[in-house]
């Protein structure tokens, strides 16, 4: 009776896998910055069309196409947050005016997609990278991009969690509780916010790769998992990373897991999964809107730039 | 032969209704603090509550049987029954519209609960937000509630009945009509938050708004003043939705969606915002920007062969983002700042004190 | 203080500039050059060209694009005067956006036939305004029997409805023996509607559907397959042998390959046989080798109109590839013979005028023969009622992927003969 039990799992994992990679990006920039970045989803659409253009050179070449999807992703990121974020910032303007301007980025990067891509004739298309099922559990395939996936997701946690204690990583969490007494302890913050925006974009960019052999390419990728990614990110309490690998799980299982059983004992059909993240956005907003990770003075520091939205 | 009249009928039919959508915004974040990211809920509800009750109306108050009215034989019935009964065509359209704004209403009074319930502002933007996509889901797969995918279509100009009237049966004539009942309720919306800001209601917004645990120390009812401020957006937006509805014939989950509320906070913050000429100034740019460039391209295309379209229908959405971003960095309060409130008090106070009237640069 | 008034006053002023220099070009262009009275047609093509069908609507405006200019050649090449022009509005997917578009359109150099849209959602949205200001629309692909209205100036010479589509599935489907069908179909009023009519038929012979829908333009459905797969597994758990168990995939383009990436890794999907479509016969489907060796597994047999026989079918599927680089996007010829209609029909009235168009479209539509392989023949409602369909399958030959000839469905007769399996 519950031999969809096993399979459902194995896709839940694989998609709460990808829910990570291409949410932490966000989570580490809602620490470093405070700024929550509509147009993250775009860094992924980027990664995923790197990894097309790469494979239709180098077919089937993964470690290339992923490096590739890592470096252009994160340097787009620096460069959105140079032109555009650094000037908001710096004249410290409020948070909305923040989420208007990534929604006026994530807008620009989708459309300058479109056009690149109408013109290459790659409006929708597939990268050449064969999907091969490496062993089966109980009907379900394990095929090696589910193991890649798992694989980097595993790492990303681990290397971002061993990161705290890196220079680097601690300049960042001192930027993420205090710029200013970060900035007057001599840290050199310019260049910590940099490294954070390669890995943010970086990272999402690789979940985008990682998407792409499964999922056929277009220019609105990324915009298609915006609200999901909030939703898992939200889940986390914004912020800590524990919290956002535990939003992933939750995500890449409601999504899958629970909408089986609910598809197989209560016959509710499965157009109505995308509901799933939102009506769970809802209830933890309403139960318990700091989710299940928020540290201290990160959520103090997150009021301060609310503060400064009211007193205009 | 450029159609002048077609232009600016169309023009100032969209911009009155994104006009009254901005306006609506505005007072609810502009002066009440409360940020919806769900603005189109209430627009798309007003909208589809208009629709339903519409198509059934038409046949009830003509006598006929109720039927399915996602059929076409329905479709074409309610038709048919607005372009030859006047007085039926209008009671339908009157009902619907009171209804509308009511269910506005009473979906702003359930909005403003998260507000009252979660601790950070910006929470009860993401509740409103993932609400609306709830609604498009909702209404878009489930064929009782709006006739799934396709919408509900029939919905006819209310003024139709006056082509057969007229001499010269021209579709002009119910155009021209109703574009001028969509811009008096543009101009009743605005006085409306005219009077309402220009007020000491609009004075305790502000300072609910500015500092809310300050306004509730001095014995202001925070709740109730925040519940308030979203009822009254949210009827407007209803009423946007019923203008709307009725103008383009069908309610269709496809027009609002989150991209939509994104393009309205673009107008209000354009315009400036807590400034109701602002918001108006907001909607009128942008709906400038969309409908010129969409009759510029189509101009070029047609008067020079060989031109490449795709560029120009992309460009318009890199323009639009272009400019926002422009606008943020190098005037982030919009063309319009927020002005004094000018309450009849105060009104008399500077006029006894020789200043200008209406002055406006403050802040 | 004086920013406010500045940035307003140059607002209005460049908006009355450009609308004088657009007035002033249309008066310009309308003075006759001076050697010969060229007499220019415009149609409108309305289209999404962003959003998630802007392959679609770019391949549909490609082809109109490609048989005005065949139709320009020809008529230079006789010294005839006249000539076409296309003008492009993108929609943006939204019935709102197809007003816009339309409205424009007229505004500006008053359009009386436009081709597109292309879903029946935004042929609702600009339906009122073109039946008031007497503009033809001819949606090429928008098959919703929601549009099924008399007297209105909708007309659709292209796709046939959905009914014809679903029957020749149903009975291709029973032709196979098959007696347990698992039909996954996209949440759209299109493949609902096919979904709905095959199924009905096949259950009045007794075969069992379990029917799965799909949300549209989400990244990944591997729930969805794996559903279709455990419903496969109880079919074969309770004693049912793999010939007569099929599947049916109503859906294309992106999702379909995202599903048969996922299928072809599974146990049970990948040993049944499976039904589809003609919206499957798609070039970025066959030129990715993991989704057509899975095709090919698994025998997809689509339903697919007869155009690729017609000469006309070949050479408009030739002439495209080499004007643009690429094969077209299925349903593509529709929207080329919508065209051809249109041009012909202003051609046959000597006039470019709505009023007089949409009486005399059904008439050239039902005597002319195009790249859709069909005959037209447009019933009260304006809909084609003429519908071909070849029944095919895909094989491999060689190293490349091919749909081949194993039947026909004739709509007149309403039957389906395969000759062969």
């Amino acid at each position: 009776m519950l031999n969809w039990l096993l399979g459902s799992i194995v896709r839940s994992i694989f998609e709460s896998g990808i829910f990570l990679m291409v949410s932490i990006g966000l989570t580490l920039t809602l620490a470093v910055v405070k700024l929550p970045n509509f147009a993250h989803a775009e860094f992924i659409t980027i990664g995923a069309y790197t990894t097309l253009i790469v494979t239709q050179f180098l077919p089937n070449n993964l470690p290339f196409a992923l490096i590739a999807s890592f470096l252009i992703s994160g340097l787009i990121a620096i460069v959105v947050h140079q032109l555009a974020y650094k000037p908001l910032i710096k004249r410290r303007s409020s948070l909305y005016i923040l989420v208007l301007a990534s929604f006026a980025v994530a807008q620009f990067l989708r459309y300058t997609v479109f056009i690149l891509a109408s013109i290459g004739g790659m409006l929708s298309a597939h990268p050449l990278i064969n999907v091969v099922p490496v062993l089966y559990i109980a009907g379900q395939a394990l095929t090696n991009i589910y193991l890649l996936t798992l694989l980097l997701a595993i790492l990303s946690a681990v290397f971002l969690f061993f990161f705290k204690f890196t220079l680097i990583g601690k300049s960042m969490r001192a930027i993420s509780s205090n710029q200013a007494l970060a900035q007057l302890s001599g840290i050199n913050t310019e260049r910590a916010i940099n490294v954070m925006w390669i890995l943010a974009g970086g990272l999402a960019g690789v979940g985008g790769s990682m998407l792409s052999p499964y999922v056929t390419v277009t220019p609105a990728l990324g915009f298609n998992l915006l609200l999901e990614i909030f939703a898992v990110v939200i889940f986390g309490g914004l912020t800590s990373f524990i919290g956002t690998i535990l939003g992933s799980l939750i995500m890449g299982f409601a999504e899958n897991s629970l909408m089986d059983f609910l598809n197989i004992y209560f016959s509710v059909p499965y157009t109505y999964t995308p509901l799933i993240p939102f009506s769970l956005i809802i209830i933890v907003l309403l139960i318990k809107p700091t989710g299940f990770g928020l540290s201290y003075s990160v959520s103090r520091a997150l009021k301060q730039r609310l503060i400064r939205t009211q007193s205009r | 032969m450029v159609d002048i009249v077609g232009f600016c009928l169309s023009f100032v039919s969209f911009f009155g209704i994104y006009a009254i959508l901005t306006l609506s915004l505005n007072l609810e974040y502009g002066f009440g603090g409360q940020p919806n990211f769900g603005q189109a809920l209430f627009y798309g509800m007003g909208a589809f509550v208009t629709a339903i009750l519409t198509s059934n109306l038409l046949l009830i108050l003509t006598h006929q049987h109720l039927e399915n009215i996602c059929t076409i034989s329905s479709l074409v019935e309610r038709e048919t029954i607005a372009t030859s009964n006047p007085s039926v065509t209008l009671l339908a359209w009157a009902i619907s519209g009171i209804t509308s704004i009511v269910v506005g209403a009473i979906l702003g009074f359930i909005a403003s609960y998260p507000a009252l319930r979660v601790k950070e502002e910006w929470y009860l933007a993401m509740v409103l937000l993932v609400a609306a996509q709830i609604f498009v889901i909702v209404f878009r797969y489930n064929t009782r509630l709006g006739c799934g995918f396709d919408g509900i279509a029939g919905i006819s100009n209310p003024f139709s009945w006056l082509v057969s009237l007229t001499p010269i049966n021209s579709p002009v004539i119910p155009n021209l009509v109703y574009s001028a009942i969509i811009l008096l309720f543009t101009y009743l919306c605005f006085v409306l938050t005219e009077r309402l800001t220009n007020s000491p209601f609009g004075r305790l917004l502000k300072s609910v708004r500015d500092d809310w645990l300050a306004s509730s120390t001095l014995g202001k009812n925070v709740n109730k003043i925040r519940t308030q401020v979203m009822i009254i957006g949210s009827s407007m937006a209803s009423l946007a939705g019923w203008l709307y509805v009725y103008y383009i014939g069908v309610a269709n989950t496809e027009d609002y969606t989150s991209t939509f509320t994104f393009s309205i906070w673009v107008m209000m913050i354009l315009g400036g915002f807590a400034n109701n000429r602002g918001a108006v100034v907001g909607a009128f740019f942008i709906t400038a920007l969309d409908r010129f460039t969409l009759i510029g391209s189509t101009l070029l295309q047609a008067y020079f062969p060989g031109f490449n379209p795709n560029i120009i229908s992309y460009s318009k959405y890199l323009l639009e983002s272009l400019l926002l971003l422009l606008l943020l960095v190098f005037r982030p309060k919009g063309i319009m700042k927020e002005g004094v409130i000018l309450t009849p008090a105060y009104r008399l106070f500077s006029l006894r004190m020789g200043e200008k009237k209406n002055e406006r640069n403050y802040s | 203080m004086a920013f406010p008034r500045v940035a307003i006053a140059l607002l209005i002023i460049g908006l009355i500039v450009g609308v004088g220099i657009g007035f002033g070009a249309s008066l310009a262009f309308q003075r006759p050059s001076s050697t010969q009275k060229t007499v220019t047609y415009t149609i409108g093509v309305i289209m999404p060209l962003s959003g998630t069908l802007a392959s679609f609507g770019t391949s549909f405006v490609n082809s109109v694009k490609l048989a005005v200019n065949e139709m320009n050649a020809n008529l230079s090449a006789i010294g005839s005067p006249i000539r076409f022009n296309v003008v492009v509005a993108d929609d943006g997917g939204t019935p709102a956006g197809a007003l816009s578009a339309l409205q424009s359109m007229y505004q500006s150099y008053s359009v009386q036939v436009v081709i597109g849209p292309l879903t029946s959602a935004e042929v609702l949205g600009l339906r009122d305004y073109a039946d008031a200001n007497h503009i033809v629309i001819l949606p090429p692909a928008a098959t919703a029997t929601s549009l099924r209205i008399a007297n209105d100036y909708v007309l659709r010479p292209g796709q046939p409805g959905d009914q014809f589509e679903g029957s020749a599935l149903a009975q291709t489907i029973l032709q196979f023996g098959e007696k347990y069908v698992v039909y996954i179909y996209r949440g759209d009023t299109s493949e609902i509607g096919t979904y709905n009519i095959t199924s009905g038929i096949l259950k009045q012979h007794g075969v069992s559907v379990i029917g799965i829908e799909y949300t549209p333009a989400q990244s990944d459905y591997s729930n969805i397959v794996a559903s279709a797969s455990s419903d496969v597994a109880n079919f074969l758990s309770n004693g049912a042998s793999k010939s007569q168990i099929a599947v049916v995939l109503g859906g294309y383009g992106t999702e379909a390959a995202n599903m048969f990436v996922h299928a072809s890794t599974d146990q049970y999907l990948t040993q049944v046989r499976w039904f589809g479509i003609e919206a499957l016969n798609d070039i970025s489907l066959l030129s990715d080798a993991q989704v057509a060796s899975f095709m090919a597994k698994v025998n997809l047999t689509i339903t697919a109109p007869e155009f690729k026989t017609s000469p006309q079918g070949i050479n408009f599927v030739k002439a495209y590839t080499q004007a643009y680089g690429s094969p077209p996007e299925p349903y593509s010829n529709y929207a080329y013979d919508n065209a051809w209609i249109a041009m012909l029909s202003i051609l046959v009235a000597g006039t470019y005028n709505g009023q007089v168009l949409v009486k005399i479209v059904p008439l050239v539509a039902d005597h002319y023969f195009g790249a859709s392989g069909t005959g037209i023949y447009l019933d009260q409602y304006g809909d084609q009622t003429i519908a071909y369909y070849s029944i095919e399958k895909l094989v491999k030959i060689g190293q490349t992927y091919n749909f081949t000839i194993i039947g026909e469905y004739n709509g007149g007769t309403n039957q389906v003969s395969l000759t062969s399996k």
